[in-house]
């Protein structure tokens, strides 16, 4: 499989999904104009990735987002809905929330996650603030 | 369709724009960002930039400017889905002001609505604010589920924006002729 990268824009986040060493990156900022569009792509290979994944084989996601709208959040929720799936089959996810720690709706949107998963591992790991 | 707009540009050079009476109406609401004009993506990102600078200004909070910036892509991409357009081709247009509101700030913005759709959004609207915010919620998480639709975009963006507001949102539907109404919503935010 080809690894799936697409470069962070003023409105998305960078996406990097890397089948070699098993790890799923998103960063940045979501609010673009047309979510499904956007993210259609990267669901799709995230299905034919996880169709051909060996049950022994664990698989990282680490997402940092600072900001999405609530388009995105429909999306995430997508992309959780599938790992969860994948997770119930048996394999090992484990999902990294990393946000700054004085982003408190960050926060509250990683514990909501969290909240909904049952299979997958969801760590929420908060990024020490850089100003006193 | 847009009859209202005939005749503006005669009456441009009747009467005098009185542009101070705007910015005295303006500074009095305590505003500190105003647009009017074609709104679209690139605008959006333009705008949540000086804002965020803007914000950072006034000493707002980084949850206040998360909160504003918030609003103000919600409200936007409203404005760019579901706006009347003058042609299908044209960004439709908005008005938008954000400013402080006592402790907080609020985020005004208006556009052009058909009529028929006018009355649906009433209703819509007030169903929404008359939610508690746990209610709203279970009712944005249970929307979330439904699947995306392309045109329509997500159906959340309303309700992210009563969730986010402080007090309920001020809203003002103003009929234009019979086809059009003129359709602002005010958000406070802490």
């Amino acid at each position: 499989m080809e690894r799936f990268v697409v470069e962070r824009g003023t409105c998305y986040p960078r996406i990097d999904f890397d089948p070699i060493g098993h790890q799923l990156v998103i960063k940045g900022e979501s609010y673009p104009e047309d979510t499904a569009t956007f993210y259609g792509p990267a669901m799709d290979w995230l299905e034919s990735y996880l169709a051909q994944l060996p049950t022994s084989q664990a698989v990282r996601v680490d997402l940092e987002l600072t900001y999405f709208n609530s388009s995105s959040y429909k999306l995430l929720l997508g992309f959780f809905d599938r790992l969860e799936s994948a997770a119930q089959q048996g394999h090992l996810i484990l999902v990294n929330w990393h946000y700054d720690s004085d982003n408190s709706a960050q926060e509250e949107n990683g514990l909501e996650f969290k909240e909904d998963l049952k299979q997958v591992q969801f760590k929420l790991c908060p990024i020490p603030s850089k100003t006193p | 369709m847009f009859t209202h707009l005939k005749g503006i540009s005669e009456t441009r050079y009747k009467m005098p724009l009185k542009l101070l009476e705007v910015k005295k109406r303006f500074t009095k609401k305590g505003a500190f960002f105003g647009f009017s004009g074609p709104l679209n993506q690139e605008q959006l990102v333009r705008i949540g930039a000086i804002l965020r600078r803007q914000m950072a200004e006034e000493k707002a909070s980084s949850g206040q400017i998360m909160k504003v910036y918030s609003i103000v892509v919600e409200t936007v991409q409203n404005v760019i889905r579901y706006s009347a357009k003058t042609t299908p081709d044209e960004d439709p247009l908005g008005t938008l002001w954000i400013g402080r509101h006592e402790q907080g700030f609020f985020v005004a913005c208006g556009n052009l609505v058909s009529t028929h759709k006018a009355s649906a959004l009433k209703i819509h609207l007030a169903e929404l604010m008359a939610l508690s915010p746990e209610e709203l919620k279970t009712h944005f998480k249970k929307e979330s589920k439904k699947p995306i639709s392309k045109d329509q975009g997500s159906g959340l963006g309303l309700i992210e924006i009563v969730r986010l507001a402080a007090k309920p949102p001020e809203i003002e539907f103003v009929p234009l002729d019979q086809e059009l109404s003129f359709f602002s919503i005010n958000t406070f935010i802490q």
